[in-house]
C-alpha cells in the first residue's frame, strides 16, 4: 500500500473522509506524522488533505506536544506555522497561541511548496497569497477552501 | 441521518433523477466544476452539487433545495445558479457551449456539461492547489488542451467587466506558461 493511501487512510480513521480509501495497516504512523508528511509535502500528496489539517485542530484531537516535537524534528515551522495562524485567528483556538509564537520564532526565510503540484511552483508564487508571505510558503491551501472544508465537517458557522 | 460529506457519481445520479421525478416542467441544467468532473468519473467525488439552471418554472430553485433536504443533505451542499452568475467571471454564452450528457436518462431535465475549457477557466479564477490540480490533470489526460484554452480565454475576454479583463488573463496565462516550461 502507497505510503500516500495510508496517510488518506489515517486522515479518514480521524474524521477527515476521502472517497475510495481503503482500510490498511498502519505501521504505527501517527496523525501528527502525518500531518507535517503532507504539509511538508515530500511525496507529491493530494491537496485535498493539506487543506482539512484544520479540522483536527478544531476537533481538539492533535497531540500538541508530539505535533511541537515532530514540527521541530521535520523543520516544518513554516508550514505549521501557516495552518496554527488560520486556527488561532481565524478559528479563534487560542490555545495553540504559544505554539504559533514559536513557529514564528523558528520560520525560514526559504519558500518552499505546500502544494503537492509538482513543476508548477512559480504560478503559485505569482499569484502568492499575503498570508503566504508571512509565512514564506507557496501553493498552500486558501482560507476559503480551509473553511469550506471545516463547513462540511460541522466544524464551522457558514461563512 | 448521517451528513453527506462527499457526493460521488452515484450521488449526483440520485439527485437528479430524484430531482427529474418531481418537475413538472422542462428545466436546462448544466453541471459545473467538481460535479461535473465527477459524473464523467473523471474525478472520485465533489464537496457539493453545484449547478446552473434556465426555466421559467418559478418554484424551481425552492424544489431542487427541497429535494437535497429530502436526501438527507445540508441546503448549503446544493449549490445552484439562476444562469451563470458565479463571482466575478462572465460567462455568457456557457450553456450554448456546454456538452449534452446522455448518459443519465431524464425526462425532464436537459442535462449538460460545463465545457472544459470553461471548467478550467472557472477553476483558475479561484487558483486554489486542488483547482490547479484537477486543471494539470484535464491536460494531462488530454481532455483538453492549452489551445483550446487560449482560445476560449479569448473569446470570453469581451464580455469581463473591464476592471477584471487583466487579472483574467493573468492567471490563465501564467498558469499555461507554467504548465508548457513544466513539461
Amino acid at each position: 500500500m502507497a505510503d500516500q493511501n495510508k496517510i488518506a487512510y489515517l486522515f479518514a480513521e480521524n474524521g477527515y473522509e476521502l472517497t475510495g480509501v481503503e482500510k490498511v495497516d498502519l505501521d504505527g504512523l501517527m496523525l501528527e506524522e502525518a500531518i507535517i508528511l503532507v504539509l511538508k509535502n515530500e511525496h507529491n500528496y493530494n491537496p485535498r488533505l493539506a487543506e482539512g489539517v484544520p479540522l483536527f485542530f478544531k476537533k481538539g484531537i492533535i497531540l500538541e506536544k508530539d505535533l511541537l516535537r515532530l514540527t521541530s524534528q521535520h523543520d516544518a515551522w513554516n508550514q505549521i506555522g501557516y495552518i496554527l495562524d488560520f486556527a488561532v485567528n481565524e478559528l479563534g483556538l487560542i490555545k495553540y497561541r504559544d505554539f504559533l509564537n514559536k513557529a514564528k520564532k523558528n520560520k525560514k526565510s526559504e519558500i518552499q511548496n505546500m502544494s503537492g503540484i509538482n513543476g508548477l511552483d512559480d504560478f503559485f508564487l505569482k499569484y502568492q497569497k499575503s498570508e503566504e508571505k508571512e509565512w514564506n510558503l507557496i501553493g498552500a491551501p486558501p482560507y476559503e477552501t480551509m473553511l469550506k472544508q471545516l463547513r462540511v465537517y460541522g466544524e464551522a458557522e457558514k461563512v | 441521518m448521517a451528513k453527506q460529506k462527499k457526493f460521488e457519481k452515484r450521488d449526483i445520479e440520485n439527485y437528479l433523477r430524484t430531482l427529474d421525478g418531481k418537475l413538472k416542467s422542462k428545466v436546462d441544467l448544466v453541471l459545473l466544476g467538481g460535479t461535473a468532473l465527477t459524473i464523467t468519473k473523471k474525478r472520485d467525488f465533489s464537496l457539493d452539487i453545484d449547478f446552473c439552471y434556465k426555466t421559467n418554472d418559478a418554484d424551481f430553485h425552492g424544489l431542487a433545495l427541497d429535494v437535497g433536504k429530502e436526501l438527507g443533505y445540508e441546503l448549503e451542499k446544493i449549490d445552484i445558479h439562476r444562469d451563470f452568475d458565479i463571482g466575478m467571471l462572465r460567462i455568457p454564452d456557457y450553456e450554448e457551449n456546454a456538452l449534452e450528457y446522455k448518459a443519465l436518462k431524464l425526462k425532464n431535465i436537459n442535462l449538460k456539461l460545463l465545457n472544459p475549457a470553461d471548467i478550467v477557466i472557472s477553476k483558475l479564477c479561484r487558483s486554489a492547489p486542488k483547482d490547479i490540480n484537477d486543471i494539470k490533470k484535464m491536460l494531462d489526460d488530454k481532455e483538453i488542451s492549452v489551445n483550446d484554452i487560449r482560445r476560449r480565454l479569448t473569446n470570453l475576454m469581451r464580455s469581463q467587466f473591464v476592471d477584471y479583463r487583466a487579472e483574467l488573463d493573468n492567471k490563465v496565462t501564467s498558469f499555461l506558461e507554467s504548465y508548457a516550461k513544466r513539461k
